[in-house]
């Protein structure tokens, strides 16, 4: 293995990295005397410039190439995971553009372009050493930009609570895979696979597995690994929660269901389509009925809209863990599809509820009211994301739903827990639209009492992100085929 | 191909009447009445046509989704296109009886035209997958109707409304999904699901999944309690298309999907859900008679006319099943007419619901318009001969005789309820004191009647005049359609 | 079938009629009931024409109109009269403008008024002439409406009930007669009264729906239930005692006027009904239950004659006389489909059907003059019309009782009056029929003597009441009004031929039907 071949293969996740630090460079010495907010511009200018460098570096680079043993593997679906990583990071960082929340813009800016690094290292890797390594990257940025609004009690609060939880996943985690390793010698994904299919599988490999998903569990917040989740989206700025909703899910889904389909394959669930299942598919399916069940109910009573979005997350996990359930090509695309655009859903909701925090303060569903009347268009957005999320037509989010419900019952059909989770979902997504519509509500019906401050108009640059972000909502909604049928393309060409 | 631009055209003139600013009211009315009537004229000239060329007449058939067998594909037969002229009528008498709305306009009328759109959708696909997506299309803008411009606890009754019809459409999809998984997972569409032979114990599950999940907004009883509160809630033009048109989706998509695709479970199910329908009937009914509010009474009035429907479906014969479709227009028609006098020329003027508090108003001194409508809507409610309500009654009846003879006399008793309740109501709404001398009355003047209410409600009563005049118009085009689904249904499945 | 749609003109003129005076052109009293009264008139000359027309010995329908109308239900527009349908349009068209010369002077709402009116005719004459069930059907419930209006909006104090109840009873009956036929139906696919007739002749109605299978009933009960329907419909309109407890309260909360139209013609339609469809399409049925219908048309005249000796109203008097003499209509029809095999059965059918029919018309005529005349009386009374209230009316107002003394007579069936032959050929028949029923029914024409007697000599004679000083002597246009009902009804009694030879065929025709 050459060096110019690595080089090549992590070319996009080092521009990254030497943008941020470029920033940080550039922050501490030339933009020392300027204002705060050219400093802020900037430094999101330079970002978003490298976000678009590291892009070009995917597409031109290497689409297939395999290193150090499947500790760097770069196929079709890599690249195309990590374009839209790239692309919802960039999206996240337009929203430190209004966010006032601290002085040191460098190191937020710097944080978020690490915390993408990790993402990006996570889903090109096969090994599960790296797996490790890129997850704890993301987590400590991620853990340092929930904290980083010093003026909040509840960001402080969230971040410990987000690293105390996060340090105990990634503690189980590592158990985990340490058992693996005993009980196969490797820490590959494929050559644990290609182990398992020859030697006999012992309790301790389940065991592995268990700990295994458990860790990742707490990155999807998916039951009862969420309780990190409605204080970390409620106290962190709006750009970490943003982040943490929408690329960090689709980072953490890509790379469970990795996991799922290559080391846990011949433990017979992915690829698979027996009528019966094997026992462990009991709990994957456990977790996914009671992220559903607690998520969505839990839900019904918040009164806050990031509390609301806290829980509807996880609720959503639920849905989006079928995929791995299903297995094979199916189950991959349309687990991808749903946290793509649920990603972009989300990431859009945030960029309404961060102008709608500098305007007013606290984020009360109350005080959504009237935006129908003050700026139809941002109202018309949100109403486009909560519809998608609730899963009507012909929105994205409908599709996304409809085609994991397509892919579960279809891979092992006539299997009565896929149809008992199936129609769980179904029932807990109408139970999803009663909160989903008490926020269109607020936003839509009820009058706005006449004493609020009116505040700034909101910045044209989010304004114009937010309804691109809902434009794209809504095509993959009418015309699924303009994601799926790129996504089938690279899933084929990756050999799964 | 003209049906199809019912559909477009919707949703053309929703988006054009959005982006016009709010306070140009005469514009956005215009524009919203244009669009409706356009809609109607076409549904006229396509149903000229079908009856003309016959049927079943292809549209539009477009890969959509090619990797799941899903394609935009538009198709229309006799009862379709007799159901996409009902909508017709139902909208452009709804946007007459809307020509006093005020507030949001340019809103209001987005979201009722493309309720329109979604309902022409439904009645004219031929995918599985398409239907299901114009389906739920309709559900979010019912919700905005309501909540925004409805009237008495509006924001309950919508998202009652809301959840009601979701949790319906939730089990639809699960239904479809199975069959299409059942059916080897390589097309949405209808008629090569329809030709798969489910095995029995398959359908035995999904067929009642299925048709009660539909059956929630048809109204069929237990499941019908969304039905009057909601439609009691909503401003007068939703209320006229909730009892109008949307429960004739449901109504429609029993037919269409359920029975359709799952031909000997209909069989199996058959005596259950006529037996659900004839109590919706007598329930519907006997609850009418009793109500204080209204709209209450019409809203439980069309619970019950909504049963006759499903009794019609469940006879499984042509003269039968010809009924039900027939019933579905008539009731649309009807159902708008009644909403209309209820909700525009009464409620908006008077601001009372209360049928003792209308009593003392002497209504027919006030307006005369209204009570001779009204009076001509309640008769044809009551399925007196002249108005389309008895024909199609009368074929449902003689369809159901065969099977179930008891439940055709309970709906006979049905009937004798709905002109109880019926007179009830005229006489308290609109006869209270009939002109008794010298006692003094309550309200002295209310404003007049203006043209558009005399627009809409004179289309209203000439579409069930003529279809129970001359119900050939409308037969010659459902009993052959109906006939051929009955010849395919012999089969192990087919449209 | 002839070119000249007679009939169709002869539904649609009153219609014409009604359609003019909705369009609120003419909304003072007197346009409003000249329109009214002309229209009627109309129709009256056209019923004549017809009469003319009409061949006394043609056997089957004249006049007849065939077209398609919804094929695929077998439904199609036919319309037809032979004698006894011609009896019953004449008997409408001379009707109604007695009721309309009641209510010249109706000022609430006149326009209204007279336009109902005129609907309520075409009903009728649409009743009358209709040869399929569909529109004969739509006929007969769309004469409900116009009658229900008119007892609702212009009635007495208990008016919203009794027009509720006037409803509701008759839409029973309705609902029995929708769904009776709708079973028919099912059974021969046919809505045509002459076909279904034949097939009641010939014995092939029985037997379809013998054939029939209908969950719970099958075989003989299919039949029994249908021709119960039927039945009901029917004998709540006549009406037949137990079914006959919304007819006072209607008479007597109802304009007078529209009382007269209620009891001269719509009571007709129900025994029209028997005549044209219950007897013809169930000769077996109605032979089998003869029995117990004779039981309950002598109860329907004893009772009625003797609850009409209680009453203290005049026009509830009048009501139960209607019922009265209605039930001797019965009496005939339900003796003439007994079996009786005896050799003169044929010619005691033929007279037991000719005085029905015959006392129908009679009985229209002279209760439409009868509650005229209390319409009088109540006009200048200022509503009051109970018995005690007057006495001696005969010394100031002398023409006023001999014209009631006439009609009163008329209606206990003094001879040389019409009401004499009608209920002479009854009992006639009805006695060699079924002897017992007529002696029973005997009594019911003493006990009428009984209170028409005490009506002309409370109302009319003994001390003069003082408060009526004022009441004044019938008008030269009220006279000119009735003349000519009470020379009708002198000349049918002198003369009744004048009508017997229309419907003596039809008669004919009837009773070898039940001779079979």
């Amino acid at each position: 293995m050459s060096y110019a071949a690595l080089f090549e293969a992590v070319c996009p996740e080092f521009v990254l990295v030497l943008a941020g630090l470029i920033i940080l460079a550039a922050d501490v010495a030339i933009l020392k005397t300027h204002t705060e907010e050219v400093r802020r511009r900037s430094v999101v200018l330079l970002g978003l410039a490298s976000l678009v460098l590291s892009g070009l570096c995917v597409v031109m680079g290497p689409q297939a190439q395999r290193l150090a043993n499947g500790i760097l593997a770069i196929d079709p679906l890599s690249q195309w995971i990590k374009g839209g990583l790239l692309g919802l990071s960039g999206f996240t960082l337009l929203l430190f553009l209004d966010a006032r929340f601290t002085r040191y813009v460098g190191e937020f800016a710097a944080l978020l372009l690490f915390a993408t690094v990790g993402l990006m290292l996570l889903v090109s890797s096969e090994d599960f050493l790296l797996i490790f390594v890129a997850l704890e990257l993301t987590s400590l940025s991620l853990y340092t930009m929930v904290g980083f609004d010093r003026a909040s009690r509840a960001s402080a609060e969230a971040a410990l609570k987000y690293f105390m939880f996060g340090g105990v996943s990634s503690a189980l985690l590592l158990f985990g895979l340490s058992f693996l390793y005993g009980a196969t010698g490797q820490t590959g994904l494929r050559p644990i696979a290609s182990v398992l299919t020859q030697v006999k599988i012992e309790p301790i490999v389940y065991l592995g597995l268990v700990l295994t998903l458990a860790g990742l569990g707490f990155k999807i917040a998916a039951a009862p690994f969420h309780f990190w989740a409605p204080d970390a989206y409620y106290g962190a700025p709006v750009p970490a929660a943003a982040l943490i909703a929408a690329s960090s899910k689709v980072g953490a889904f890509a790379v469970l269901a990795k996991i799922s389909l290559l080391a846990f394959a011949p433990l017979g669930l992915a690829g698979t389509s027996h009528a019966a299942m094997p026992a462990w598919a009991w709990l994957l399916a456990a977790v996914a009925a009671g992220s559903m069940i607690w998520g969505n109910l839990a839900a019904l009573v918040q009164r806050n809209l990031r509390r609301l979005l806290a829980f509807s997350a996880i609720g959503q996990s639920g849905y989006a863990l079928l995929g791995p359930l299903s297995g094979h090509e199916a189950g991959l695309s349309s687990m991808l599809f749903f946290v793509v655009v649920y990603a972009t859903s989300l990431v859009g909701t945030f960029a309404i509820i961060g102008l709608q925090e500098s305007r007013s303060g606290t984020l009360d569903l109350a005080s959504l009211s009237g935006l129908g009347r003050r700026n139809p268009l941002l109202a018309f957005s949100l109403l486009v994301f909560m519809l998608s999320l609730a899963g009507i037509p012909p929105l994205g989010g409908f599709f996304g739903k409809f085609y994991i419900f397509l892919a579960a019952l279809r891979s092992h059909p006539g299997n009565p827990l896929m149809v008992g989770l199936v129609a769980l979902a179904l029932a807990m997504t109408a139970v999803s639209l009663y909160y989903y519509l008490l926020v269109l509500k607020q936003v839509w019906v009820t009058e706005e009492t006449p004493v609020q401050p009116s505040g700034d108009r909101p910045s044209p640059v989010i304004c114009v992100a937010v309804v691109t972000l809902a434009l794209f909502v809504a095509l993959t909604g009418l015309v699924p085929h303009v994601l799926l049928g790129p996504l089938h393309n690279v899933i084929a060409r990756s050999g799964f | 191909m003209t049906l199809a631009y019912t559909i477009y055209l919707s949703f053309l003139g929703s988006l054009v009447v959005l982006l016009m600013p709010p306070h140009r009211v005469a514009w956005i009315r215009c524009t919203a009445l244009a669009a409706a009537t356009g809609g109607l004229a076409l549904a006229l000239m396509g149903c000229a046509s079908l009856a003309r060329q016959g049927f079943p007449v292809e549209i539009v058939n477009v890969a959509w989704v090619p990797v799941l067998g899903i394609s935009y594909h538009l198709s229309a037969d006799g009862v379709s296109g007799v159901l996409v002229l009902l909508t017709g009528i139902a909208a452009v008498a709804g946007v007459l009886f809307s020509w006093n709305v005020e507030r949001r306009l340019n809103q209001f009328f987005a979201l009722y035209l493309s309720l329109i759109g979604g309902v022409y959708g439904v009645f004219l696909s031929a995918d599985l997958f398409l239907i299901f997506v114009f389906y739920e299309i309709a559900i979010i803008p019912k919700y905005f109707l309501i909540a925004i411009w409805g009237s008495t606890r509006r924001e309950y009754g919508a998202m009652k409304l809301a959840l009601y019809s979701f949790v319906g459409s939730a089990m639809v999809l699960l239904g479809l999904l199975a069959a299409y998984v059942e059916a080897g997972a390589d097309s949405f569409d209808l008629s090569k699901l329809a030709s798969h032979p489910y095995p029995v114990s398959f359908q035995r599950w999904v067929y009642p999944l299925v048709f009660l999940g539909f059956g929630i907004l048809a109204g069929l009883w237990p499941f019908h309690t969304w039905a009057p509160t909601g439609h009691v809630a909503a401003p007068t033009a939703a209320s006229m298309l909730l009892a109008g048109v949307v429960m004739k989706l449901g109504a429609y998509g029993c037919w269409r999907v359920a029975m359709t695709l799952f031909p000997s479970a209909v069989r199996n199910y058959a005596a259950l859900f006529a037996g659900m329908a004839t109590m919706g009937i007598v329930y519907g009914a006997l609850v009418a008679l009793v109500q204080k509010d209204f709209k209450f009474v019409i809203g439980y009035s069309s619970v019950s006319h909504m049963g006759f429907v499903l009794l019609g479906l469940m006879s499984l014969n042509t003269v039968g099943l010809s009924g039900s479709i027939f019933q579905m227009f008539s009731h649309g028609v009807i159902a708008g007419l009644l909403f209309g006098v209820v909700g525009r020329m009464v409620y908006d003027r008077t601001h009372q619901r209360d049928l003792e508090i209308l009593q003392s108003m002497d209504l027919h001194r006030l307006l005369p318009f209204a009570a001779t409508t009204f009076a001509l809507a309640g008769f044809a409610s009551m399925g007196l001969p002249g108005f389309s309500g008895f024909v199609a009654e009368l074929q449902i009846l003689i369809g159901a005789w065969r099977s179930y003879p008891v439940l055709v006399l309970l709906s006979g008793l049905g009937i004798l309820v709905g002109a109880a309740y019926s007179l009830r109501a005229l006489q308290k709404a609109f006869y209270g004191k009939a002109w008794v001398a010298g006692v003094p009355h309550t309200v002295h003047t209310l404003p007049p009647m203006t043209w558009p209410e005399r627009a809409g409600a004179l289309l209203l009563l000439a579409s069930t005049v003529v279809a129970g005049l001359f119900p050939g118009l409308l037969l010659q085009l459902i009993e052959p359609a109906i006939a051929v689904w009955l010849a395919g249904q012999g089969q192990g499945g087919g449209l | 079938m002839i070119a000249f749609p007679h009939l169709t003109l002869l539904t649609l003129t009153p219609i014409l009629g009604a359609l003019l005076l909705l369009t609120g052109f003419a909304n003072s009293p007197r346009t409003a009931s000249r329109i009214g009264r002309f229209f009627s008139s109309m129709a009256l000359l056209q019923g004549i024409a017809l009469w003319h027309g009409f061949k006394s010995d043609g056997l089957g329908m004249q006049f007849m109109e065939e077209h398609r109308w919804i094929p695929s239900l077998q439904v199609h527009y036919v319309l037809g009269v032979d004698g006894l349908g011609l009896l019953m349009v004449l008997l409408t068209c001379v009707v109604v403008p007695i009721a309309q010369s009641l209510a010249t002077d109706q000022s609430q709402r006149p326009a209204l008024f007279h336009a109902l009116v005129l609907l309520l005719q075409s009903g009728l004459l649409g009743v009358f002439t209709s040869l399929n069930f569909f529109h004969w059907f739509l006929f007969w419930e769309l004469s409900l409406i116009p009658s229900y209006f008119l007892i609702k909006l212009w009635g007495g104090p208990r008016r919203v009930e009794a027009a509720t109840q006037f409803f509701l009873y008759t839409l029973v009956g309705s609902i029995a007669l929708l769904l009776a036929f709708q079973v028919i139906y099912l059974a021969t696919e046919t809505f045509d009264f002459q076909v279904l007739a034949a097939m009641g002749l010939s014995g092939d109605l029985a037997r379809e729906l013998e054939r029939m299978d209908l969950g719970p009933c099958t075989g003989r009960e299919v039949l029994i239930m249908v021709f119960a329907g039927v039945l009901l419909g029917f004998a709540i309109k006549v009406p037949l005692i137990p079914f006959h407890t919304w007819l006072p309260d209607a008479y007597a909360e109802a304009p007078t006027s529209v009382t007269i139209l209620l009891t001269g013609a719509m009571s007709k339609m129900g025994l029209y009904g028997f005549l044209r469809i219950l007897l013809p399409l169930f000769p077996g049925a109605m032979r089998e239950f003869s029995d117990v219908l004779l039981v309950l048309a002598v109860l329907t005249v004893a009772a009625s004659a003797w609850a009409a000796m209680a009453q203290k109203d005049m026009k509830r008097l009048l009501a139960y006389s209607s019922i009265n003499h209605l039930g001797y209509c019965l009496l005939a029809i339900f003796a003439a489909a007994g079996s009786s095999a005896r050799p003169g059965a044929f010619a005691d059918r033929t007279i037991s059907l000719t005085g029905t029919l015959l006392q129908m018309f009679n009985h229209s005529i002279i209760a439409a003059a009868a509650f005229c005349l209390v319409g009088l009386i109540e006009r200048r009374s200022g509503g009051q019309r109970g018995l005690d209230d007057f006495g001696g009316l005969r010394r100031i107002a002398p023409v006023f009782a001999g014209f009631m003394g006439i009609v009163l007579f008329a209606s206990m069936g003094l001879p040389g009056l019409g009401g004499f032959v009608g209920e002479f050929l009854i009992f006639r028949g009805v006695f060699s029929l079924a002897p017992w029923a007529a002696a029973i029914a005997a009594l019911g024409l003493l006990l009428t003597a009984v209170f028409l007697l005490t009506f002309m000599l409370r109302v009319f004679h003994g001390p003069l009441n003082p408060r009526w000083a004022g009441f004044s002597d019938l008008s030269r246009q009220e006279r000119v009004s009735l003349a000519p009902v009470l020379f009708l009804i002198v000349l049918l009694g002198v003369w009744p031929q004048t009508v017997v030879g229309m419907f003596s065929a039809t008669v004919q025709n009837l009773a070898l039907w039940f001779s079979r």
